[in-house]
């Protein structure tokens, strides 16, 4: 049975200042690595948020892993955030005052995972920045601060991957680099993958493209 | 899920504190100083004022030459500013013989041995305080001295030490008496009082060493009945400390006092409260000082945490990303303020201490007060929870703004 992990169903959102948007109906199945590929501005961020239950929906439905986050209390989703998504942003990578491994755990403490440096130090060097655990941000290059980001979306096990323009900013080799790194470590950790972006370079790697806009 | 808020809290609030190292240390430093500031005071008026209630204990009244109240009180209570003058003891015995008068203690003063005060009186003078001997004996003839705990330190006097005292009573200056040597016959244990820093001997000893009569070898008011003979003529004493017989002659017992004779009474409970309102002038406005340091270091924690939370917008919403409910983010900024608070309190608190221990040590030559910042006075808890209550207070209006903070906003505009 092909079990959906996300569902929307006809969701009407609005900023506070703005007019309302309507998000495409999606259908993503466990497992599935999926592209929303569009133009800036078309409501890719903002579906993102709506499913990570940031966005607050005005009609409609959002169902994630069975439950339908515009039922619930804030704090019901803060946890299923904290506890089965991981997020990576383009800009909003990580914590300037907290090391790379205050940051991986700090990630891991709000999904209420304790004592899982093993897991922080196999993470960390599967991507290849085990040497840079106790470096700042700032320390960091532009390659290794967004591979701390994939790891911190990856320290909580989560089911559901949502990525927002992970290679925008990266040029053709990073970009590939970064994508081919997020697929592997979505497989790696039976995760679902949701990349928005408007960089059409990406679009090969992914069976399940929606375009919107 | 609380601990682990906590927990999480104070491991992005102290990350966040430790990356502005400059801008905390200050935040905390001007709190310091404020608390210090407030706390040395405390400290000093306080231990003042228990010395003071400790040293005026049994006297009910002073009697003295006429002048200032207060100074009269200084100088015989306290021994801290030279005496009104004199009186004749012949005048006095008549005052002091009321059935009013439990028990009258002469004071003479006028000499003093390296800064210490050598007083001309009777063994009631050191029963006064609960005075006990060390060492040695009390005196039993002219020229004999006992000396307090405080002074004999200082002084390194031991028992069967020659010493001449020297005219004048706050340092030696004075010509001394050389042909009138003091013997040391007994040190005194401490006593926590105005004893501890003076040399005791009989009255008789201060007549002699000013040649005002001949000594007969036997003390005034030594209880005994001296009216059989009247050598008191020219011989005078500084001043009488008087226990009442009953509460009721605090009524009429002053006015005798100050109607029918050349003497003044004065009372040292009314003159110390005189006193503390005089210098309370000084002492508020040092407060006064001192509190609009801790306002100024309150509104530094506010306007850092202001800073602070614009600055790291980004990171609220990371935190709000990652799973962190909007209390993990307000707790965050609170203990922040907090953390600044405590920290500043701690220091301040030390430093107020070391304050007043410093002040102690550096003026223990011309105070008559021990003040030291070895003590704990209730009045401190008040201070740190003002101090921490500020803390908080600047932190509220960050943390309110941080929990109204919209992350898909700030997503958005990013």
């Amino acid at each position: 049975m092909n079990l959906n992990i996300i569902k929307l169903a006809e969701v009407v959102c609005q900023y506070q200042s703005g007019k309302p948007i309507t998000l495409p109906d999606l259908d993503i199945s466990v497992g599935q690595h999926t592209l929303l590929l569009g133009p800036s501005g078309c409501g890719k961020s903002t579906l993102l948020n709506v499913i990570a239950g940031l966005q607050t929906v005005t009609s409609g439905t959002v169902v994630v892993d069975q439950l339908n986050v515009v039922t619930l209390a804030a704090h019901a989703k803060d946890r299923i955030r904290g506890q089965k998504i991981g997020l990576i942003m383009q800009k909003l990578h990580l914590i300037s005052a907290l090391t790379v491994r205050a940051n991986l755990v700090l990630a891991m403490k709000l999904a209420g995972i304790e004592n899982a440096q093993q897991f922080i130090t196999d993470t960390a060097t599967t991507l290849n920045i085990a040497d840079k655990l106790d470096r700042f941000p700032r320390q960091l290059s532009q390659g290794e601060a967004q591979r701390v980001a994939i790891a911190r979306a990856l320290v909580n096990r989560p089911k559901l991957v949502l990525a927002d323009e992970p290679t925008s900013a990266l040029d053709d080799a990073n970009a590939e680099a970064a994508i081919q790194l997020l697929l592997a470590q979505a497989t790696l950790h039976n995760a679902t993958l949701v990349v928005a972006t408007h960089d059409a370079r990406i679009k090969s790697h992914f069976s399940h493209i929606v375009t919107l806009g | 899920m609380v601990m682990k808020n906590f927990s999480i809290s104070i491991q992005v609030a102290f990350a966040y504190l430790r990356e502005k190292k400059l801008s905390t240390a200050l935040n905390v430093l001007l709190l310091a100083l404020g608390v210090g500031t407030i706390i040395a005071l405390l400290l000093i008026l306080s231990q003042a004022e228990d010395r003071m209630e400790r040293d005026a204990t049994g006297v009910d009244l002073v009697i003295g030459a006429k002048g200032s109240p207060l100074q009269l009180i200084l100088s015989s209570v306290f021994h801290v500013d030279i005496p009104t003058g004199n009186v004749p003891v012949s005048e006095a015995s008549l005052i002091i013989a009321e059935p009013v008068v439990k028990r009258a203690i002469p004071l003479a003063l006028g000499d003093s041995y390296r800064s210490f005060r050598i007083v001309g009186t009777n063994p009631s003078y050191i029963d006064l305080y609960n005075g006990k001997l060390a060492t040695g004996r009390l005196w039993d003839k002219p020229l004999e001295a006992v000396i307090g705990a405080d002074a004999a330190r200082e002084t390194k006097l031991a028992i069967g030490s020659k010493f001449a005292g020297a005219h004048g009573l706050n340092d030696s200056s004075g010509h001394a008496h050389d042909a009138h040597p003091y013997t040391v016959v007994a040190i005194l244990a401490p006593t926590g009082s105005v004893l501890d820093r003076l040399i005791l001997t009989s009255v008789a000893s201060v007549w002699k060493v000013h040649g005002l009569d001949e000594v007969d070898g036997h003390d005034e008011n030594d209880g005994t009945d001296h009216t059989g003979h009247d050598h008191s003529k020219t011989k005078e004493v500084t001043a009488y400390l008087i226990q009442y017989a009953t509460p009721l002659a605090a009524v009429s017992f002053p006015r005798l006092v100050n109607a029918s004779s050349s003497m003044q009474a004065a009372s040292p409970a009314m003159e110390s409260a005189r006193l503390f309102q005089l210098i309370g002038v000084g002492v508020a406005a040092l407060k006064g000082f001192a509190a609009v340091m801790m306002l100024c270091a309150a509104l530094g924690i506010f306007i850092g945490l202001m800073n602070a939370l614009d600055e790291r917008r980004a990171d609220l919403a990371l935190l709000r990303v990652l799973g962190a409910s909007r209390g993990v983010v307000v707790l965050v900024t609170l203990t922040q303020g907090l953390a600044l608070g405590l920290m500043g309190v701690i220091l301040g608190v030390v430093l107020g201490h070391l304050g007043a221990e410093w002040i102690g040590v550096t003026y223990a030559e011309s105070q008559r007060v021990a003040i030291g910042g070895g003590v704990w006075i209730s009045q401190e808890w008040w201070v740190i929870a003002v101090a921490l209550g500020l803390a908080v207070i600047a932190s509220l209006i960050p943390a309110y703004r941080a929990y109204r903070e919209a992350v898909v906003e700030l997503l958005a505009s990013r």
